[in-house]
């Protein structure tokens, strides 16, 4: 269980707060969209990452899958430098990392069928043609929970649960061992989305494929995965097991983000409120980033201070002061 | 006694060229004053038609074709456009689910709440820009003299959403109709929001119509719920009855599919299937294709919706029997 397929250390990326070139002259100013974070996933294991709008679990899910160039850090991918990958190796990494998007009805090409669709890496790979492609797009599109009836249907024609069924089958068809999950099941309603999570982790099971799952939804996380990272403005602020987490939560905006969450039970306890609002990530708050919001602001040392991720007892580790005092 | 809201028999269906779109199929309900009724269903089950059906705000190729819309007492179907723009806005109000496509961005956000109070009240200019700037205060947004002179595109979402609140409850609405409000925002800013409104609501006595596919959400804020789908109202009750003793084998699959925040379950019990066609609906119960309980009478013979016990209403043929897989009895 200590194999490690996914690596990442010290990443980060800042965007130029300005829209173009010329802007940029006069406006040197950057977006911290994710501001130095490292994990590791197991093969085999799910990854969650959480965090709310700005948090920067998106770019470090696009850094993975090579969309977004780094500024600098480190991912190794079965001790491969991913990286470092120009030209054909990156080509054939990209085989083994495959991602999943959030929003069907705008990553699939609204002008092609969707065998075309799933046809599309297995061809640019240039993996396999004639019957052998058939056999494999209908292969594919069962795995995902389609008949091969819809190889010749265009995306307008199937509904959302459909749609994302054929993002899940272009990203199977390749093959991949990692998939980045963005966001999956969010634009879809909660009895597909329900459909969706248990194609997903059955196909984990059966393929033995590792996922980082990026989500905002804390229930949906907590179901999925094994393992949980907390993000806030572009750091992780807590990491774990998943049933450390929600049933002990260390760093006061993880227990914040529980508190807020509704439960489907008038008689739970009210929503806590969270006040205020993500800060911008181009001037983040000194020390702490989450200090102007926190119910357990110690004064100085959190405005002064960026905490570090430590471990505590349950194995979880956490950038907070209040474990880490007299250190 | 009549409620705050009495919708009748409402049918609203859309002429479209692949035939007629049965949206909101002959539904009955009433909202109480200063109550918050929430109204459930995924996409196509016309709540959202229902919501557009009060504010008559159908467009072609829709129409509503049958039923009664009583607010306060009168029937809104027999107002005239003219008489509803006085309506609209003041004592029937809307916030729509896309906060930046519902705000004009050509126009500040002060400007935009000063208009609305333009047409529906005799305060002045200056008059109207001060209430502008309280109604932003009183919605939670920071340094709102400041913000009322923001166009829409230099807020956040949750600072626009906010704001189209404060337009919403300018006028202090009877009525206070809220579509998906909060989909597109953060947990921690839904909460926000959600607060507020429950202020709101307290401070001006006003009934709440929350439109939602969330049965959390719901849980923990309205006080009465209507389950929709496929345009007909399948189950309504009290939400604490609701949650303890759901009826309808699709209110059930729906608090199945929810995965609890509490873990557990390896795996969800999502409901197989998906939402009928509302062009091509199943004979009998619309539900019936994906029910796990249904049979030759669910196939054939639409269940009407009717009282099972006090306040629980439920149209399901399957609904009287008790102790069915997964009840909830107690």
């Amino acid at each position: 269980m200590t194999d490690v397929l996914l690596s990442v250390r010290d990443l980060v990326k800042h965007f130029p707060a300005a829209g173009d070139w010329f802007a940029q002259i006069f406006d040197r100013r950057v977006v911290r969209a994710v501001d130095g974070i490292g994990f590791e996933i197991d093969r085999g294991t799910t990854l969650g990452l959480v965090g709310e709008s700005g948090s920067g679990k998106t770019t470090t899910g696009r850094i993975i899958v090579r969309l977004i160039e780094p500024t600098r850090g480190e991912i190794l991918f079965d001790g491969i430098d991913l990286l470092k990958l120009r030209g054909k190796a990156l080509k054939a990494m990209r085989r083994r990392i495959q991602m999943i998007f959030q929003d069907p009805a705008s990553s699939l090409n609204p002008r092609k069928t969707v065998g075309q669709i799933v046809a599309e890496p297995l061809r640019v790979h240039g993996m396999v043609r004639g019957k052998e492609l058939e056999r494999r797009l209908v292969r594919t599109l069962e795995l995902a929970g389609l008949s091969s009836r819809f190889l010749n249907r265009y995306p307008h024609e199937l509904s959302g649960g459909q749609r994302q069924r054929v993002g899940i089958a272009r990203a199977l068809a390749v093959g991949p061992e990692f998939i980045v999950c963005d966001e999956p099941v969010t634009a879809l309603d909660v009895s597909i989305q329900a459909q969706i999570l248990n194609l997903l982790m059955d196909l984990q099971d059966e393929l033995s494929l590792t996922y980082l799952f990026i989500a905002h939804d804390l229930s949906v996380v907590r179901h999925v995965s094994d393992r949980v990272a907390v993000m806030y403005l572009g750091k992780i602020v807590e990491i774990g097991e998943v049933d450390a987490i929600f049933s002990a939560p260390k760093h006061p905006y993880t227990q914040a983000l529980l508190a807020a969450v509704p439960r489907p039970d008038p008689a739970a306890p009210p929503r806590k409120v969270l006040r205020g609002e993500v800060p911008s990530p181009i001037d983040p708050p000194s020390g702490c980033r989450f200090h102007p919001r926190c119910e357990r602001y110690m004064g100085d040392i959190c405005k002064r201070n960026e905490p570090v991720l430590a471990a505590v007892d349950g194995g979880t580790e956490v950038a907070c002061h209040l474990y880490s005092r007299g250190g | 006694m009549s409620g705050l809201l009495d919708v009748e028999g409402l049918v609203t269906r859309f002429y479209t060229e692949e035939g007629v779109v049965k949206a909101v199929d002959g539904n009955s309900f009433r909202l109480e004053e200063d109550e918050a009724l929430g109204v459930v269903g995924e996409s196509g089950s016309g709540k959202t038609v229902t919501a557009l059906s009060i504010m008559r705000l159908i467009e072609a190729p829709g129409r509503i074709e049958a039923g009664r819309i009583l607010f306060r007492g009168e029937d809104l179907l027999k107002k005239s456009e003219r008489e509803m723009r006085r309506i609209r806005g003041k004592d029937l109000s809307m916030v729509f689910q896309d906060s930046l496509s519902s705000l004009n961005p050509t126009l500040t956000v002060g400007a935009q709440i000063a208009r609305v109070l333009k047409h529906h009240t005799r305060l002045s200019r200056r008059a109207r820009w001060r209430r502008a700037v309280e109604l932003l205060a009183a919605v939670g947004i920071p340094e709102p003299a400041k913000r009322a002179s923001h166009y829409p595109h230099q807020l956040s979402g949750g600072m626009r959403q906010r704001a189209l609140i404060a337009m919403a409850i300018s006028c202090n609405p009877k009525l206070l109709i809220l579509d998906e409000p909060t989909t597109a925002l953060d947990v921690t800013i839904e909460a926000q929001i959600f607060e507020l409104i429950g202020e709101l609501k307290e401070e001006f006595g006003m009934g709440v119509f929350l439109i939602t596919h969330d049965l959390s959400v719901v849980a923990s804020f309205c006080s009465r719920v209507i389950i929709m789908y496929a345009g007909k109202i399948v189950e309504e009750a009290g939400v604490h009855e609701l949650y303890a003793h759901p009826l309808h084998p699709y209110t059930r699959g729906l608090l199945r599919s929810i995965p609890p925040l509490e873990g557990g379950e390896a795996r969800l019990q999502s409901i197989p299937g998906e939402v009928p066609d509302l062009i091509n609906l199943p004979p009998g119960c619309n539900f019936s294709p994906r029910c796990a309980l249904a049979d030759e009478r669910c196939w054939q013979v639409e269940p009407e919706l009717s009282g099972i016990t006090p306040g629980h209403r439920a149209a399901c043929w399957r609904a009287e029997r008790p102790a069915m897989a997964g009840g909830g009895h107690d």
